[in-house]
């Protein structure tokens, strides 16, 4: 037999199989039976379904919000002390245009650090609360930013009463050191956002 | 141990602080321990009590000041075991204030 041959009758031996199938299948059919009587242990179990479908995913996007929620509080309070910590640094540039550093400014920045760790403290008790596990080293990181700042302001020359103007040298100097805060309360600020 | 003396800094001494030495300008660190800490400090630790003390109602405490004066104490006093063993501090104003002395006493500053 020619290969021409062969093919044709490879053709009509499919032509009659696919057919058979056919004719079996629509004798046949339908394959699935369908029950007609309906248990109450179905039902529940579709109820139960239908409520885990609808449940579980509110409580998934609640957890969000709460979480998104809470650090954003956090973070406004950190936004808050960039502000605060600001006023001190105010202080030092105004005396560096005005040209004398009095005893009021000293007092001022003095007081200014009291209240600056008042709000330390409370973004620590927050932080407690909303991040139990990350707490400590949050809020240690934050007062070493805080009492870094602090000592290189109220354990060195400007206490002292005869620092009476701010020169071209302590100015750039606390520039650095106000930089080094700000930059570190930033970063916590993207630490937060990434718990 | 029973508390026997107290020190309110912001009545019994200033309430607004200064420097590290008397040298450095009023109400220095130096003069609070010279005139009224070291000799408390010392009655207590004789008589095996403790010495109570307040640090409230204080505008601030410049960094300056603590090391000059309970920095110094620790260092001169047998370290920070002996000094809070007979020293209570008080703060209900500013708990970070209460952990600054506390860790100057246990880190003494070398000035």
């Amino acid at each position: 037999m020619s290969s021409k041959g062969i093919i044709v009758a490879l053709g009509v031996g499919v032509v009659f199989g696919v057919g058979a199938l056919f004719g079996f299948s629509v004798l046949h059919f339908p394959f699935i039976k369908f029950d007609s009587e309906v248990k109450i242990f179905d039902v529940l179990n579709f109820l139960l379904a239908l409520g885990l479908g609808l449940w579980v995913p509110f409580i998934i996007k609640k957890a969000i919000d709460d979480n998104r929620d809470i650090k954003a509080y956090v973070v406004d309070d950190l936004k808050a002390l960039i502000i605060s910590i600001s006023k001190v640094k105010d202080i030092i540039s105004t005396a560096y245009g005005v040209g004398t550093f009095t005893t009021a400014d000293r007092d001022s920045i003095v007081l200014a650090f009291h209240f600056l760790e008042l709000e330390v403290s409370s973004i620590e008790e927050q932080v407690k609360i909303s991040f139990p596990r990350k707490a400590s080293a949050l809020a240690a990181e934050l007062k070493k930013l805080l009492m870094e700042y602090q000592d290189y302001l109220t354990a060195g020359e400007l206490m002292l009463s005869s620092f009476q103007s701010i020169n071209d040298r302590f100015h750039k100097e606390h520039g650095t050191e106000y930089s080094k805060i700000e930059t570190g309360i930033k970063t916590l600020v993207h630490k937060i956002y990434k718990l | 141990m029973e508390i026997a003396d107290k020190i309110i800094i912001a009545k019994d001494f200033a309430d607004n602080l200064g420097a590290r030495y008397r040298k450095d300008g009023e109400n220095s660190g130096q003069q609070f321990l010279e005139e009224i800490l070291q000799a408390k400090f010392e009655k207590a630790a004789k008589g095996n009590y403790i010495l109570f003390i307040d640090l409230d109602k204080v505008w601030g405490y410049p960094s300056s000041f603590v090391s000059g004066s309970f920095g110094k104490l620790s260092t001169t006093h047998g370290g920070a075991d002996v000094l809070l063993k007979h020293i209570q501090f008080k703060s209900d104003e500013n708990p970070i204030r209460l952990e600054k002395i506390l860790n100057e006493i246990k880190n003494p500053r070398k000035v």
